[in-house]
C-alpha cells in the first residue's frame, strides 16, 4: 500500500509539473484582459514617431483625412496595417512636421456610430509585421524604450501606471489570444508627448484595451492629453468586420503615395494580400502596381495571394504583353501563386517563350 | 505492480526529458529565472521585401531574390538541391548571359558566396541578399558594377540552411538549455539559437527530445572532415559532422552552387557566417596562392577600415568546414567571414553581455553591416577579375588634330591578344599631343560625388602617368614622365579620343608637349611605358599580349622582366619607334630581358657579350701566330 500511494503521489506530482511547465497557456482572453485593465500602463517612446522629413507626404495625407467622401473604416483597416508592418527608419523630423502633427491631433479619433474611432494617419514608421504575432513584439519594443526613457513628468502620467512588460505573464496570454483569433475588439492607441524630439525624450502613453470593457477608459487618458498641445495622437483601430463599402482606389492610392519611403510604400502593397479577393479596387491598383519595377515585387506577392481563378486568368493574360516589367511580374505572382491553373500558365509560357534565361526560371519553378 | 512500475519509469522519464529542457527566453531587459536580458530590443523576423534596419523573415527573402531574378537579365535563379525536410535550396549567378569576358573570347572567372549555413547567425542571409540588391541596383552604372556583371560570374547562394533558419525565426526570443553533456550549462540550444540542420529534428520547440541532434553543415566537408577535435562524432554535440562526407543535402547543394561557376572557372570563395568580426582564411601549402589569398584578404580588411582582422590557418589540418574544402580542393582564395560582433558579443552595442547574444545583432546594425561586407566581397571580386592589362591607345596631334599613333590589342583566343597597329605617323619634337589609353577594367574608385578618390584606406597615386622612353642616336637613353591629374580618368562615354572604353575610368586622356630634347626622327627606341595600379593597388600586366587567367595563381601576369610575379610590372610593348629591341627592354638600364616569359632570364645579355669578346680575342690571337 504505501508503494502505491508513493507512486500516486509522484503521478500527482508530475501532472502538477507538467501543469506548471505550460501554465502560460492557461490563460484566457477574458483573464488576460482584466488583469490587464487593472493596470493603467505608461510607456514611454523614444524615436517611434519617425517621419519623413518630405512635408508633401504629410500633406496629402492631412486632405485626405478631411475628405468627407472618403470611407473610413478601410482607411483604418488599411492604415492600420500598412503602419504595423512599415519600417522603422532612422529619418529624422524637424520641428515644423512636428507641428503639423499636432495639428491632426482633434481628427485622430473622430467617434464612430458605432463606438469606434477612426485612425489616424500612417506617416510614421515602426519596426513590424503584417502578421497580428508582432503585435506583441510592437509592445515589447515600447515597453523597453519607455523603461529606458521615462521621465518623471507628474503632469503625463494618470493615476497608477504601470510599466508594460512583454514578459508579463498576463500579457503574454493575452497576446497569444492575438495569435490565435483575430482581434476583433481590439484597440491600441499610441499617445506620443515630445517637445523638441531632438532633444528631449519622448514620453507616451500606451494602452491595450478591450474597445468594449473599458471605452471609457482611454477616452479619459486620450482627453487629458488633448489640451496639451505638444501632443500628437495616433489611434489604430483593428476592426471585427469588413467595411460595406471601400473608397476608391484612387483613395487607396493615396494613401501609398503620401509618402516617398519606398519600404513603407512596398509594406502597405504586401499588407492588401489579405484583402485581394474581396476588394476590386484592391486588386486594381496591385494589378496596375506590377508594372512599376520598383513595387511590383510586393505587388506580385500580394496578388499571389489570391484564391480566385479570375485572378490567374488576368495574370495569364498579363504574359502575352511581351517581355514588359508586369509581364514579368505577373509570372513571379504565378509562380508564388502554386495552384494548378497557375502552374498550367506557367508550364504555357514556358513552352512559348524564346527567353531562355525565364524559360528557365519557370522551370526551376516547375520542379 | 509491474504495470505500476512501468507506468511510474515512463512518467519519470517523461518528467525528466521536460525537467531537463529548460526554455530559456531573451528579453530586452527583463531579467529573472529563465530570463536573458539582451540590454536592446530582441529582433523578430520582419515581414518586407525592401532591405530594412530588422532581419527580414525567410519567406520575404526569397520573395526578394526571386523579385530580383525575374526582373534582371543579369540574374539568374537554379534550384541546386533541396534540404532535409524538401526545401528548395535557390543559388543565383549574377552575370551577363555570356560566359565571356567585354572582349569577347576570354572566359570568365567566377566567384562564389554562401549564406544562412548556421541557422541562428540571422545577418548572413542579410548580407548575402544585400549583396544580390546591390549588384541589382546598379547593374547599369557604366562603371564596377556592370564591369563585375559583364566579366566575371558572381554566383551566391543566400541561405543554405533554409530548414534551421526558419526553425529560429519560428522562435525567434525562446531557446533550450542544453542538455548535452559536452556543453557548458550556460548553452542554448535550438529554437532561436539552433546552428545545425533539422535532420530528425520536428519543428516543435516543446519536443526537446531532439533538440540536440542536427548535422552541423560547416563540419560536413572534405578533406578535414572527422580529422580533429574540431568537429564530433556525437550527434547532440554542436559541431556533429554527420555520417560522412557531405552526407547532408545542403552540403551537397553547395557543391551543385560551385558548379554553376562553372568550378574549373573559380578563383574565390566566401562562406558568411557570425560573430567574431574577422575573416578566416585556410593556407593550404601553395605558396604563391596562400600569398594571393592574403592580399585578397587584406583588401576586404581595407572595406571595412580595419575593423575586422584576417587569421589564417594551417594548411595540413582542418575542422570540415566550407571553406577549406574550397581552398584545397580548388586552390582558390577562400574564407570564413564572420560578421560582427567581436568575440566579446553584443557588450559592444550596449547589450548586458548574456549567454550567446553575439549572435543577435541589433536591428538597428544590420543596415551598416550589409552595406559594409557588401563592398568587402565587392572588392574582392574586382581584384579576382584579373589584373588590369592595356587595350588600346591613340594620340592626337592636338595642333592639327590629326591621330598620329593608334592601336589595339584583340584577342585571338582565351590566352592571348595580338596588337594591331593602325597609325604611325611619328611625333614631332615640341609637338603638342594628346594621349589616350585605355584599360580592360575601370581602374579608380568614385566616391558618393562620382569623383576619383581610394577606396577606403588604400592610398594608391590616383592620376595616370605614362612615359615616353627611348634611346637616341647615338644610344644614349631618355625619357619623358607625363602625369595627368584625378580627372583625366575618363566618366564620359566614347572611346579612343572621347571618352571611357567600356566602363568609367577604364580610361585616361593627357594632353602633353613632346620635349624638345627628344627627337623622334633621329631616335633609334621611342616606346610607351604604362605601370598605372588599379583601384586596389595592383600594377598593370607588363605584357597584354598573354591573357591573364587564374590557375592556383595568376598566369600570364607578367612583371618588367617578363616574369609571371603576380606583382605586374612596366608596359613596354607599344613603340613608336622600334630598334629590334627584346620585349621587355628598359633603355634607361640597357637591360635586354629574354623574351621567355617563365624563366628568370637577367644576366643573359653579358653573357653574350663575354662570349663574343672572348671569340675576337681568340681570332686576334690566331691572326698573331698566323703572320
Amino acid at each position: 500500500m504505501r508503494v502505491t500511494h508513493f507512486i500516486l503521489m509522484l503521478l500527482l506530482l508530475s501532472i502538477t509539473i507538467q501543469s506548471r511547465l505550460y501554465a502560460k497557456t492557461l490563460y484566457s482572453h477574458q483573464q488576460a484582459v482584466q488583469i490587464l485593465n487593472q493596470k493603467k500602463i505608461s510607456i514611454a517612446l523614444n524615436e517611434l514617431v519617425k517621419l519623413k522629413s518630405t512635408i508633401a507626404g504629410t500633406d496629402k495625407i492631412t486632405a485626405w483625412i478631411n475628405d468627407p467622401g472618403l470611407e473610413p473604416l478601410l482607411k483604418e483597416k488599411l492604415l492600420y496595417e500598412a503602419t504595423l508592418i512599415a519600417r522603422r527608419q532612422s529619418d529624422g523630423f524637424d520641428r515644423a512636421t512636428m507641428e503639423k502633427l499636432v495639428n491632426y491631433q482633434v481628427e485622430a479619433y473622430l467617434p464612430l456610430n458605432d463606438g469606434g474611432h477612426i485612425i489616424e494617419i500612417a506617416a510614421f514608421q515602426v519596426a513590424a509585421s503584417a502578421k497580428a504575432t508582432l503585435l506583441h513584439w510592437d509592445i515589447a519594443k515600447y515597453a523597453s524604450k519607455a523603461t529606458k526613457q521615462l521621465n518623471s513628468n507628474p503632469e503625463l502620467f494618470v493615476d497608477e501606471l504601470y510599466e508594460l512588460n512583454s514578459q508579463d505573464i498576463a500579457l503574454h496570454g493575452y497576446v497569444k489570444t492575438i495569435n490565435e483569433a483575430p482581434l476583433n475588439q481590439l484597440e491600441v492607441i499610441s499617445n506620443i508627448i515630445s517637445h523638441n524630439r531632438a532633444k528631449l525624450p519622448v514620453k507616451a502613453l500606451l494602452a491595450i484595451v478591450d474597445k468594449t470593457e473599458d471605452i471609457n477608459l482611454y477616452q479619459t487618458l486620450i482627453e487629458q492629453y488633448e489640451h496639451n498641445k505638444n501632443n500628437q495622437s495616433l489611434v489604430i483601430r483593428r476592426l471585427s468586420s469588413l467595411p460595406d463599402s471601400i473608397s476608391d482606389v484612387q483613395k487607396v492610392e493615396l494613401l501609398l503615395t503620401a509618402t516617398d519611403n519606398i519600404a513603407l510604400k512596398d509594406a502597405a502593397t504586401l499588407a492588401m494580400a489579405p484583402y485581394v479577393d474581396s476588394y476590386n479596387q484592391i486588386q486594381t491598383f496591385l494589378f496596375n502596381s506590377l508594372s512599376n519595377k520598383q513595387h511590383g515585387g510586393a505587388a506580385a506577392k500580394a496578388l499571389s495571394a489570391s484564391k480566385d481563378l479570375l485572378t490567374i486568368e488576368k495574370l495569364t493574360h498579363n504574359l502575352k504583353e511581351g517581355d514588359t516589367v508586369k509581364a514579368r511580374y505577373s509570372l513571379l505572382a504565378l509562380s508564388f501563386n502554386n495552384s494548378f491553373q497557375a502552374k498550367k500558365a506557367l508550364t504555357t509560357f514556358r513552352d512559348s517563350t524564346n527567353n531562355l534565361q525565364l524559360k528557365n526560371e519557370v522551370d526551376q519553378w516547375q520542379r | 505492480m509491474a504495470t505500476l512500475i512501468k507506468l511510474f519509469s515512463f512518467l519519470l522519464l517523461s518528467i525528466s526529458s521536460n525537467l531537463l529542457a529548460v526554455t530559456w527566453t531573451y528579453t530586452e531587459n527583463s531579467t529573472g529565472v529563465n530570463l536573458l536580458a539582451l540590454g536592446y530590443p530582441v529582433p523578430s523576423a520582419i515581414d518586407s521585401m525592401t532591405a530594412v534596419d530588422g532581419f527580414r523573415t525567410y519567406d520575404s527573402l526569397h520573395a526578394q531574390h526571386q523579385a530580383l531574378m525575374i526582373n534582371s537579365d543579369n540574374i539568374t535563379g537554379t534550384i541546386v538541391g533541396k534540404t532535409y525536410n524538401k526545401r528548395d535550396i535557390w543559388a543565383y549567378s549574377l552575370s551577363d548571359p555570356d560566359n565571356t569576358t567585354v572582349e569577347g573570347i576570354i572566359l570568365e572567372g567566377a566567384v562564389l558566396q554562401n549564406g544562412g549555413i548556421h541557422a541562428r547567425e540571422w545577418s548572413t542571409p542579410e548580407v548575402t541578399t544585400g549583396i544580390m540588391e546591390r549588384l541589382a541596383s546598379n547593374e547599369d552604372d557604366q562603371w564596377l558594377y556592370q564591369y563585375l556583371l559583364e566579366n566575371i560570374n558572381i554566383v551566391i547562394q543566400p541561405v543554405e540552411n533554409i530548414d534551421g533558419f526558419l526553425q529560429t525565426q519560428r522562435y525567434p526570443t525562446e531557446v533550450l538549455q542544453s542538455t548535452y553533456a559536452g556543453d557548458p550549462s550556460t548553452w542554448p540550444r535550438d529554437g532561436r539559437m539552433r546552428r545545425k540542420n533539422m535532420r530528425n529534428v520536428d519543428e516543435d520547440l516543446n519536443t526537446s527530445n531532439d533538440a540536440m541532434l542536427g548535422i552541423d553543415l560547416n563540419r560536413n566537408n572534405s578533406p578535414f572532415w572527422n580529422t580533429s577535435t574540431g568537429s564530433s562524432a556525437n550527434n547532440q554535440s554542436l559541431v556533429f559532422h554527420g555520417s560522412s562526407t557531405a552526407s547532408e543535402p545542403e552540403t551537397l547543394s553547395l557543391q551543385a552552387s560551385a558548379a554553376l561557376g562553372p568550378t574549373n572557372r573559380l578563383r574565390f570563395y566566401v562562406d558568411t557566417h557570425s560573430f567574431s568580426q574577422l575573416w578566416y582564411m585556410p593556407n593550404t601549402g601553395n605558396d604563391r596562392r596562400d600569398n594571393l589569398a592574403n592580399e585578397v584578404g587584406n583588401l576586404m580588411l581595407a572595406a571595412t577600415n580595419d575593423r575586422y582582422t584576417l587569421s589564417s590557418t594551417d594548411s595540413s589540418s582542418g575542422i570540415g568546414s566550407t571553406d577549406e574544402y574550397f581552398a584545397h580542393t580548388y586552390q582558390i582564395p577562400s574564407y570564413t567571414l564572420e560578421t560582427e560582433p567581436t568575440g566579446n558579443g553584443a557588450v559592444q552595442y550596449g547589450g548586458s553581455g548574456v549567454s550567446h547574444d553575439g549572435f543577435i545583432l541589433p536591428e538597428a546594425e544590420i543596415s551598416r553591416v550589409r552595406e559594409e561586407l557588401a563592398d568587402a566581397s565587392v572588392i574582392a571580386w574586382y581584384m579576382q577579375s584579373g589584373p588590369a592589362a592595356l587595350l588600346a591607345v591613340e594620340i592626337r596631334d592636338t595642333d592639327s588634330d590629326t591621330i598620329v599613333y593608334a592601336g589595339n590589342w584583340s584577342t585571338t583566343s582565351t590566352t592571348s591578344r595580338i596588337w594591331t597597329e593602325e597609325t604611325n605617323a611619328g611625333l614631332s619634337s615640341s609637338g603638342n599631343y594628346r594621349i589616350w589609353a585605355a584599360y580592360n577594367k575601370p581602374m579608380r574608385w568614385l566616391d558618393g560625388q562620382q569623383a576619383v578618390s581610394n577606396f577606403t584606406s588604400l592610398n594608391i597615386s590616383l592620376p595616370p602617368t605614362i612615359t615616353l622612353e627611348g634611346l637616341s642616336s647615338g644610344g644614349e637613353a631618355f625619357s619623358q614622365l607625363i602625369s595627368g591629374t584625378n580627372n583625366d580618368w575618363l566618366q564620359i562615354p566614347g572611346g579612343a579620343g572621347q571618352g571611357y572604353l567600356n566602363y568609367k575610368t577604364d580610361a585616361f586622356m593627357i594632353d602633353f608637349t613632346l620635349s624638345d630634347t627628344i627627337d623622334p626622327a633621329t631616335s633609334t627606341l621611342l616606346a610607351l611605358a604604362f605601370s598605372n595600379q588599379d583601384i586596389t593597388g595592383r600594377t598593370n600586366d607588363a605584357d597584354p599580349s598573354t591573357v591573364i587567367d587564374w590557375n592556383t595563381f595568376w598566369i600570364n601576369y607578367e612583371d618588367s622582366t617578363g616574369d609571371t610575379t603576380d606583382v605586374g610590372g612596366i608596359d613596354r610593348t607599344l613603340r613608336i619607334v622600334d630598334n629590334g629591341n627584346p620585349d621587355f627592354f628598359d633603355p634607361a638600364t640597357n637591360n635586354n630581358s629574354s623574351t621567355d616569359n617563365n624563366n628568370n632570364s637577367s644576366g643573359g645579355g653579358t653573357t653574350s657579350w663575354l662570349i663574343l669578346v672572348l671569340i675576337i680575342i681568340g681570332i686576334i690571337q690566331r691572326s698573331k701566330f698566323t703572320r
